[in-house]
């Protein structure tokens, strides 16, 4: 993932860049601050890239020019996941809750509520 | 949750319903995708209705064919649904179903956060329309609702807090499928499909996911503070008490400008891929094209207050600078799509010529963006008609043409039959005039002053003409949307089988059966090259 | 687009240029048919925006002409003749990519820096302006209170205010909003500033030839947005000085 983290630390590089030509030319610390936040999370990519997947054998035969389909044979992440009925569930939560923001306490309160079971039983689904 | 128990006793109804159930279940990236579009595509034409409604509204000076209250809650629907519910997620939807195809994955990184996001982003829309139902009606500040207008000490009911969190929502969902694309494409590609050989459809929507994770959450930011305002007493954006509007023009560009190319991106990416195929050649200048999609990416970020040039509030010459050079690597995107065709053989199918529609309005849309990065000009024409003009060109003439290339393009994959070639051609020599009649006349409308959001208009010399000519234009393009749905419905009833691949396409999913197995791939061939289904098939040719 | 200059008759103009607008009728009479593009600019910032607007307009046509030739070009030229062997399977071109990026760097370098002087001389601000307006919006009509003189003109949605300003004198019109964001836009002007709460707003405003010009807010402001419209009565110093000193 040589490439993917290049890409992003250059990314995080021009993030810093540009936030300090802006501050130089406007003094505008709104504009800045998001810039130069662009710029953090950037970093924050490369650096999970860099530390995280960096001698995975699925991530090797993905970068090799000259790799075989069966090189990442077995290092297929997990079975992939069957029907979940919790997605739709947690998601009816999240409308429930924000929308009570709007009607009515007790319907933020309930949506909440449902929204937390579901997003617990979705967690422990995919473990 | 898919009653199995009564299989046995009604067969053919069980399986019906089962069927429907497991939609709603689903974790597969295909059946997202195919979600993700088709609902979308859905707000497209609710919204392409509230625009004729416009249009019908506007057609002569001092009609009243809808009042002042139902018109602003008609633009701002239109407007919301237009870039929130339909070009930026059917890109999304779009990019749902290809990335994991294209990059030889068996489905996204996070296949149910994937369904979460398909979920809010449906939940998030029809937050947004139900305030139709509501009392006061539906948001009616148009879609950047600026504060202090979208405070509620400045009208505006409960139809805007729906607004307000439907889109919520919405930015929820899109960073979830922002991160899940990122994280699809950069880690799961199959051997050998290195990031120099990622088709640049999925290059294009690497650059669109990480944007998405730029802007978003200063929108979501913004929107939660005039919650904030209008429901617990706050103060952000209110001068009488300290709070500053400007900020809220900040947070809300800094979020749209971005947006503006999360919804052109993807549709780069597109007819990357379809311009190459029909040309018979590979994609002229492939490291110019990721190398721009890259620029225009980090470019993005710099231009937001091109949109605040009239606020006087602004360094404006920092902003004029980077919009101007954004349009380097926009023409370099033109140019080399351009040297594609060049020395080709085309061919001219519905795709192509939706690819080549694109490239004919976006160019205007495009110039007339390098004419607006200029302060002194666009002290005259920001919010006037011109603006109007030419956003439409940049996303309606450029994004929605792409959309229908695709939508041609890729329905044979994904359904396994094709779209009928006689009405998808009369449908794309429908919106092309109609497009160029509807929004054309609005840049002189705009030169002249006709500022953009009024209900009604003076009959002064020639608006009337011009004004009417873009109702005529807008109905003729609404009928040439309207014989593509009429194609799909037409299409399916006596559908033409397409084979694995009716184009003789260039990229990975072209290799699988239309429509793909579950798991996408039952084998994958070695990847040598940015165009594996294309290397394949010289290799077949060359045995024996 | 505009034709300003080109020595033809009016009529001619018009029916060529608008063929199927219909326009020819009105042509004689009404002066907006003339011109598609924008108004020539009644005050001596509105003539450098004009001449700033026609640079980019026409490098601008310059550029969609190339590009559109070249389109067309390809697909006229290349479209598929039934040739049985496959097109060359080159994959780009270097110097040609290089070419076309370099040239569109120096003309956006060029255009920026037209742009930038343009820019300069319309945002800057006289230190002793001869008159000094103090211009509120508000839904949804305008206030002016001229600096000074304690004279103050307000108008409402259905009675439109004027505002009589001077011609050849610097006017500097301070602009801001008591309720929501507004933005004050003269056409004729070629300049618009926003009128937002908290903010004082400041230019200038050189006018040179008198007239009556239609005013109008340009940001949406709600439900009236369309009726929140005012009128500028540019007349000569010495007329300007009389309506001062009368009521």
């Amino acid at each position: 993932m040589k490439t993917g983290t290049r890409m992003f630390l250059s990314s995080a590089a021009f993030g810093a860049a540009i936030a300090s030509i802006y501050w130089y030319v406007s003094h505008e610390t709104v504009g800045t601050m998001l810039l130069a936040l662009i710029g953090v999370a950037l970093l924050f990519v490369a650096a999970y890239i860099f530390l995280t997947v960096r001698g995975d054998r699925r991530q090797v035969a993905a970068d090799a020019a000259d790799a075989q389909p069966q090189d990442a044979a077995g290092e297929i992440i997990g079975p992939l996941p069957a029907e979940s009925v919790w997605p739709i569930m947690l998601a009816i939560g999240v409308v429930l809750a924000l929308d009570g923001l709007v009607y009515g306490v007790w319907l933020a309160v309930l949506g909440f509520i449902f929204a937390t079971f579901s997003g617990v039983a979705l967690f422990r689904e995919s473990r | 949750m898919n009653g199995t128990v009564a299989e046995a006793v009604r067969p053919p109804r069980k399986a019906q319903s089962a069927d429907f159930v497991a939609w709603l279940v689903t974790t597969d990236h295909k059946r997202i995708g195919v979600l993700y579009m088709c609902t979308s595509f859905a707000f497209f034409l609710i919204a392409g209705i509230l625009a004729l409604a416009i249009r019908a509204q506007l057609a002569a000076p001092g009609l009243s064919v809808v009042g002042p209250h139902a018109f602003n809650e008609l633009f701002t629907l239109h407007g919301t649904a237009m870039i929130f519910l339909f070009v930026a997620p059917f890109g999304l939807g779009l990019a749902n179903y290809l990335v994991p195809l294209q990059v030889g994955a068996a489905d996204m990184a996070f296949p149910r956060v994937n369904a979460l996001s398909y979920w809010l982003f449906v939940a998030g829309g029809l937050t947004v329309f139900s305030g139709a139902a509501t009392n006061g009606g539906a948001a009616d500040a148009g879609w950047f609702a600026y504060a202090p207008l979208s405070d509620i000490r400045n009208g505006s009911g409960a139809g805007m807090d729906l607004w307000i969190v439907g889109l919520l929502m919405v930015s929820a969902a899109s960073i979830m499928t922002g991160i899940n694309l990122l994280a699809t494409s950069l880690l799961y590609r199959a051997p050998g499909m290195t990031m120099w050989r990622l088709p640049v459809f999925t290059w294009e929507m690497i650059v669109t996911s990480i944007l998405i994770l730029m802007a978003f959450p200063p929108l979501a930011t913004a929107l939660a503070m005039v919650f904030v305002d209008r429901r617990l007493g706050g103060h952000f954006f209110d001068a009488a008490h300290g709070g500053n509007p400007i900020l809220y023009q900040h947070l809300f560009w800094f979020f749209g400008h971005p947006e503006v190319y999360i919804m052109i991106l993807p549709f780069f990416g597109v007819v990357s891929e379809t311009i190459p195929v029909f040309s018979r050649k590979p994609v002229f200048g492939y490291v110019g094209l990721v190398l721009s999609a890259l620029a225009i990416g980090g470019l993005s970020v710099g231009v937001w207050a091109h949109h605040m040039f009239a606020t006087g509030a602004v360094t404006n010459s920092f902003f004029s600078a980077v919009s101007f050079l954004i349009a380097v690597p926009t023409g370099v995107k033109f140019f080399n799509w351009i040297g594609t065709m060049w020395r080709g053989q085309l061919t001219f199918p519905t795709p192509m010529l939706f690819s080549i529609g694109f490239l004919l309005n976006f160019l205007i849309g495009g110039i007339t963006g390098v004419i607006m990065a200029s302060p002194p000009v666009d002290f005259h024409i920001e919010d006037t008609y011109f603006i109007v003009a030419h956003l439409h060109y940049v996303l309606m003439g450029g994004s929605v043409f792409a959309i229908f290339a695709a939508i041609y393009f890729w329905f044979p994959k994904v359904f396994g039959f094709r779209l009928g070639e006689t009405l998808g051609k009369w449908s794309f020599w429908m919106m092309l005039p109609g497009f160029n009649l509807t929004f054309f006349p609005m840049h002189v409308l705009g030169l002249w002053g006709m500022p953009r959001r009024v209900v009604t208009y003076p009959a002064l010399a020639g608006w009337a003409h011009l004004n009417l000519l873009a109702t005529a234009g807008s109905v003729l393009l609404a009928l040439g949307v309207l014989l593509t749905v009429v194609n799909v419905w037409l299409s399916s009833r006596r559908p033409t089988p397409a084979g694995d691949d009716p184009w003789g396409g260039y990229s990975l999913e072209w290799v699988t059966t239309s429509p793909p197995p579950e798991h996408n791939y039952e084998w994958i061939p070695a990847i040598r090259s940015e165009r594996p289904a294309y290397d394949m098939r010289q290799t077949a040719a060359k045995a024996p | 687009m505009q034709f300003a200059n080109s020595g033809e008759p009016a009529v001619v103009r018009c029916s060529l240029r608008s063929f199927f607008l219909r326009c020819v009728p009105c042509g004689l009479a009404l002066s907006g048919c003339g011109s598609y593009g924008p108004p020539a600019g009644s005050t001596r910032q509105a003539q450098a925006i004009h001449g700033l607007w026609g640079v980019l307009l026409w490098t601008g046509i310059a550029v969609g002409i190339i590009v559109y030739a070249l389109i067309l070009w390809s697909v006229l030229r290349y479209r598929n003749r039934s040739d049985a062997t496959p097109p060359p399977q080159f994959t780009g071109n270097p110097p040609l990519e290089i070419t076309w990026t370099v040239i569109p760097l120096l003309i956006v370098g060029v255009l920026f820096f037209l742009t930038y002087r343009v820019e300069r001389y319309v945002q800057d601000v006289s230190p002793h302006p001869a008159v000094t307006v103090n211009v509120t919006a508000f839904r949804w009509s305008w206030r002016f209170l001229y600096q000074g003189s304690g004279k103050a003109i307000a108008g409402t949605p259905d009675q439109p205010p004027q505002l009589v300003l001077p011609v050849g004198q610097t006017v500097r019109v301070i602009v801001t909003s008591q309720d929501v964001v507004h933005s004050f836009y003269v056409p004729e002007f070629l300049f618009k500033r926003d009128a937002i709460p908290g903010v004082k707003n400041a230019f200038d405003l050189d006018i040179a030839k008198p007239g009556v010009y239609r005013g109008e807010c340009a940001e949406f402001c709600g439900l009236s947005h369309a009726r929140m419209l005012f009128t500028v009565k540019a007349v000569p110093a010495a007329a300007f000085a009389s309506w001062m000193q009368s009521r």
